[in-house]
């Protein structure tokens, strides 16, 4: 057996001069944040008063109006789920113009890109209220802030998953003479579909929670409801929205599981 | 000539089915992959490329499917020269050359007859080759495909979920779907077994040979290469060291070829 006369790698690597920049300006937004927050202990006494009143005064639940909060879910998991639809319809071209390998040129890859991460950014709550502007109030709105914050979210992660593809069915299927298209529906796009109906599922749970709190801005559904009860200062009646919430929600989240799992 | 002429069954004709003359490739990076390659191959022969890793053989293959641009010499399947096609023409020489891979490149998680109908693709398009709107003579093409690699059983199964032999039989009824006159196979036992993959070459020659394709396959194995080959090409560092009939390649020939890459596998091996 050879000596070895390298020195051993250091047990913990020294961290880099960017390293400790990252954390430096983290450590520093933190504490400050912190500070802003101002959580003294009397505050937070305040609140756990403030919230055992709610309590009592929101159970028992109050059912009366039933009829009209499931209706509103309703109309909020059809907003969600027509928002996703389209969303997702639209994502996958929108993906293959940003993904490295499918883009026709890197000035479209580049605006496609652009665009994608503009309409993440922008916070879905902000597109209710721009659309509740542009079609007025009701579940339009909410489908075309649905629309926007799934694109966002579901080009980015379809086209990284695009660019992740083994390229080598591809290029087989290039190889007996088949067109770009082609090569995208029957290779690429195959490749995906585990992946791509996994974020779309997500999507539809994450729309269903946003479709929510849309309401609240007036873009249809249970939001409005909530909205209304909680300015009525009728928490027992939000309770009983809360709990429909609650319940669907999971639901959505139990179906949406089973599916991937058949799925992937 | 034209690569989708009928074949000649197994005859070896005097215009040659792909002339390859002075052919060079060099890569963005400087790197001279070809220099100078001279190739004929005849309509119905058999031509086995040797070569250790990195000696331009991947490259050749590649030049002749249009999938890079030689930076110099010239290149003629047939009468075209894939270097000079773009679009349209170009695909349409790609279909009438078949490819079988090293590592099968099937499309995993969709059907086995799926797979075979993708060999269409060139000559229909996509909609007439997606296996539920396939209308059902280019069905019953898919299938006897399938037959004549002896996997007409397995059509409904997901390619991900066969061996690496049946995999490759799969790639070789893609490529009969294709009705190609010419057949480059790069490396097509190398991921298999010794036992499946001379079951392979024997599948594949068979095909080529009673359809009087002509092929060009690159191996490792010299044992699969003398016995299946009628000629043997050597390269090395880019250059044609030697092309000479499989018998008369002498273990000199071989063994300087593969000199300093350690021992190249013997079948079996």
């Amino acid at each position: 057996m050879s000596r070895n006369d390298a020195a051993p790698p250091p047990r913990w690597p020294r961290p880099s001069l960017a390293a400790w920049l990252v954390l430096l300006v983290f450590g520093a937004l933190f504490l400050s944040g912190l500070q802003r927050a101002d959580p003294s202990l009397e505050r937070l006494g305040i609140g756990v008063d403030n919230l055992a009143e709610f309590a009592m005064d929101a159970v028992p639940p109050d059912f009366s109006r039933w009829r009209a909060i499931v209706v509103a879910m309703f109309e909020t998991l059809q907003m969600a789920i027509v928002g996703v639809a389209f969303g997702v319809a639209l994502s996958f071209p929108i993906a293959l113009l940003c993904a490295r390998n499918t883009s026709p040129h890197a000035v479209v890859r580049a605006l496609a890109r652009m665009v994608v991460t503009t309409l993440r950014t922008v916070p879905d709550l902000i597109w209710a209220l721009v659309f509740v502007i542009a079609v007025g109030l009701g579940p339009l709105a909410g489908i075309l802030a649905i629309v926007m914050d799934t694109i966002g979210f579901c080009a980015r992660f379809f086209s990284e998953r695009i660019e992740e593809v083994d390229p080598s069915p591809g290029q087989a299927l290039a190889a007996t003479g088949a067109g770009g298209g082609a090569v995208i529906l029957g290779a690429i796009a195959p490749a995906c579909l585990p992946s791509f109906a996994a974020t779309s599922l997500y999507s539809v749970e994450k729309a269903v929670r946003s479709a929510v709190v849309l309401g609240l801005v007036g873009a249809g559904g249970i939001g409005v409801e909530l909205s209304a009860s909680m300015n009525l200062f009728r928490y027992d009646q939000a309770l009983t929205v809360i709990l429909v919430i609650l319940l669907v929600v999971m639901a959505v989240e139990q179906v949406s599981g089973w599916v991937r799992q058949r799925v992937i | 000539m034209t690569i989708l002429a009928p074949p000649a069954v197994t005859a070896v004709s005097a215009s040659p089915a792909i002339r390859v003359e002075g052919l060079e490739k060099t890569y963005a990076d400087g790197t001279r992959a070809l220099r100078g390659v001279d190739l004929t191959v005849s309509p119905g022969e058999g031509v086995v490329v040797l070569g250790h890793n990195g000696c331009g053989k991947s490259t050749l293959m590649k030049c002749l499917t249009g999938i890079e641009r030689p930076t110099g010499g010239r290149i003629l399947v047939g009468d075209v020269d894939p270097a000079v096609l773009r679009g349209a023409r170009l695909r349409a020489l790609r279909h009438g050359i078949g490819c079988v891979f090293q590592k099968f490149n099937l499309v995993g998680n969709v059907s086995v007859l799926q797979n075979v109908l993708f060999g269409a693709l060139g000559r229909h398009g996509l909609l007439a080759c997606v296996s539920p709107l396939a209308r059902t003579p280019l069905r019953a093409q898919a299938l006897d495909a399938l037959a004549r690699v002896g996997l007409a059983t397995l059509a409904g199964r997901r390619a991900d979920t066969l061996s690496g032999g049946q995999q490759q039989r799969v790639a070789i009824a893609r490529m009969l779907m294709q009705e190609a006159r010419v057949v480059l196979a790069d490396e097509p036992v190398a991921s298999l077994d010794p036992k499946a993959g001379r079951e392979v070459m024997d599948l594949l020659w068979s095909i080529v040979r009673e359809r009087g394709l002509t092929v060009i396959c690159v191996l490792h194995q010299l044992e699969l290469a003398r016995e299946y080959a009628d000629r043997l090409v050597g390269l090395a560092a880019g250059r044609v060291v030697f092309d000479s009939p499989a018998h008369q390649v002498t273990a000199t020939q071989l063994e300087t070829l593969y000199a300093g890459t350690g021992p190249a596998r013997e079948a079996g091996t």
